[in-house]
């Protein structure tokens, strides 16, 4: 962690030097087609950005710590490590109704290749994972599943894509998600590495989890 | 006994199954300006509004002053189109006696990483000694690169380019009087959530500034020097400003 923060330096200083040099060249050769005027530009306010504001109204998905979210990566990642191993030692998830729901090892096995994938072609195991929640919410919804890198951006669109899909379902497909193993774990896993930001920097790596990923769900259309 | 249990609705189900963004505060956190002395392809959307006071320091030729802004937008930049209102007072030797208004088309584009363009007419209106002013029409783009991706603080680098006419100008058109076009940009990264550095050229001389939100409100503070070769009559002055924004 110590040695990202450093590898930052380079472009911190190289950026915005490399900016002022540029500027500075245009304003050294500038003047030789370019005399000096009488009158100042740019002084009147033109805008937001006069006044320094623009960054607010910058758009605020575009990182998470516009949004108050300061959780690192390994912290999203380790949480959703966590939350897996939670799950294979129980074989077992509880409901939103409060019911225990088992889970088979094929089943976890499915969700734990899909969130956990460490590279390589995870095509099949995202498939598979689509396949077994469009069959466990009754066969007449088709959900595509994909798996991006943990980070506090990737939370807030994998907890939108989620939040979304869950207010798309017919009244039997919602019966059917609270009766699924599949989807009260994948939904477990993203409510756990949202209880994470809430002790931002909080969270630890599991052991072997490191490059656990956040699911993206949406239905196919 | 008979004891019965109305089965859930479709609402209390979704409502049970609802992933809680609990992290996300309700209000936007504050965040520093990315550019100094011109604009950037960012504004407020319906919901935004704004309010500033500007300072700056007697130059070869002219006298300590200040200026004072509010807007508001229309629209939404991200679903169609967002337009922002300003006015600005722009001399308070005398106040509200010079003042401008301003209207800015901006449009962002998340599908393109959320590069941002925006067209603007500064001085669409204008009173007292800006009637003087020719007017600034304006185009520009902005693009975000984080320097430091997926980290908590991905070191945003902001980048905007434009053209435009007026307060924009080059010295030579300054001094042959016409309102030829001209090009302009920033360069502003924001070190620390907190804190960004800019540089920028505002098509007749350089700019240096920082700006700081150091606090949850979204207060922000920019100061920094303008035309820092004291290559314009003006020479270098030191330029100070606070912008507060809200949302209804």
């Amino acid at each position: 962690m110590q040695t990202s923060k450093l590898a930052i330096l380079p472009s911190l200083i190289r950026f915005p030097m490399l900016a002022l040099f540029c500027l500075l060249l245009v304003d050294v050769t500038a003047p030789s087609k370019a005399s000096a005027g009488n009158v100042p530009a740019g002084d009147t306010a033109v805008d937001g950005a006069a006044i320094g504001v623009d960054g607010i109204f910058a758009p605020a998905e575009a990182d998470g710590a516009s949004c108050g979210v300061t959780v690192t990566p390994a912290a999203v990642s380790g949480s959703v490590s966590n939350s897996l191993l939670s799950l294979q030692r129980t074989q077992s998830i509880t409901s939103v109704t409060g019911a225990e729901l088992t889970m088979s090892p094929a089943q976890l096995s499915v969700i734990t290749a899909a969130v956990s994938a460490t590279g390589g072609d995870i095509q099949p195991a995202l498939t598979a994972l689509s396949n077994q929640l469009s069959a466990e919410l009754g066969g007449d919804v088709a959900v595509d599943v994909s798996v991006v890198s943990s980070s506090a951006n990737n939370l807030i669109s994998a907890i939108s894509a989620a939040n979304t899909l869950i207010n798309s379902l017919t009244s039997v497909q919602l019966e059917a998600a609270m009766e699924s193993p599949s989807f009260m774990a994948v939904r477990q896993v993203l409510a756990a590495a949202a209880d994470t930001t809430e002790n931002a920097e909080g969270g630890e790596v599991a052991e072997g989890g490191g490059n656990a990923g956040l699911p993206i769900l949406s239905l196919a259309r | 006994m008979d004891e019965t249990f109305a089965p859930l609705t479709d609402s209390e189900i979704r409502e049970l199954l609802l992933i809680d963004p609990n992290f996300v505060p309700e209000a936007p956190r504050s965040s520093p300006g990315s550019s100094f002395l011109v604009p950037s392809a960012y504004g407020a959307d319906w919901g935004d509004a704004f309010v500033g006071l500007s300072g700056v320091t007697a130059g070869n030729q002219t006298d300590l002053d200040g200026s004072a802004s509010l807007g508001m937008g229309f629209g939404d930049a991200v679903d169609n189109i967002g337009v922002e209102v300003s006015v600005g007072i722009i001399s308070l030797n005398g106040f509200a006696d010079d003042g401008i208004v301003g209207f800015k088309l901006h449009k962002v584009f998340p599908e393109a990483n959320n590069l941002a363009v925006a067209l603007g007419w500064s001085n669409a209106a204008k009173w007292g000694d800006a009637r003087n002013s020719p007017d600034t029409f304006y185009g520009v783009v902005t693009q975000r690169f984080d320097l430091d991706p997926g980290e908590a603080n991905p070191v945003p680098l902001t980048v905007s380019l434009g053209a435009g006419t007026g307060s924009f100008r080059s010295r030579g058109a300054l001094l042959a009087g016409n309102n030829d076009l001209n090009f302009f940009g920033s360069v502003g990264v924001r070190v620390i959530p907190e804190l960004s550095v800019i540089s920028s050229w505002n098509g007749s001389s350089v700019g240096v500034a920082a700006s700081v939100a150091p606090f949850d409100i979204p207060l922000v503070m920019t100061a920094g020097f303008s035309d820092v070769m004291d290559s314009t009559v003006t020479g270098t002055r030191f330029n100070a400003s606070l912008g507060y924004s809200f949302s209804f």
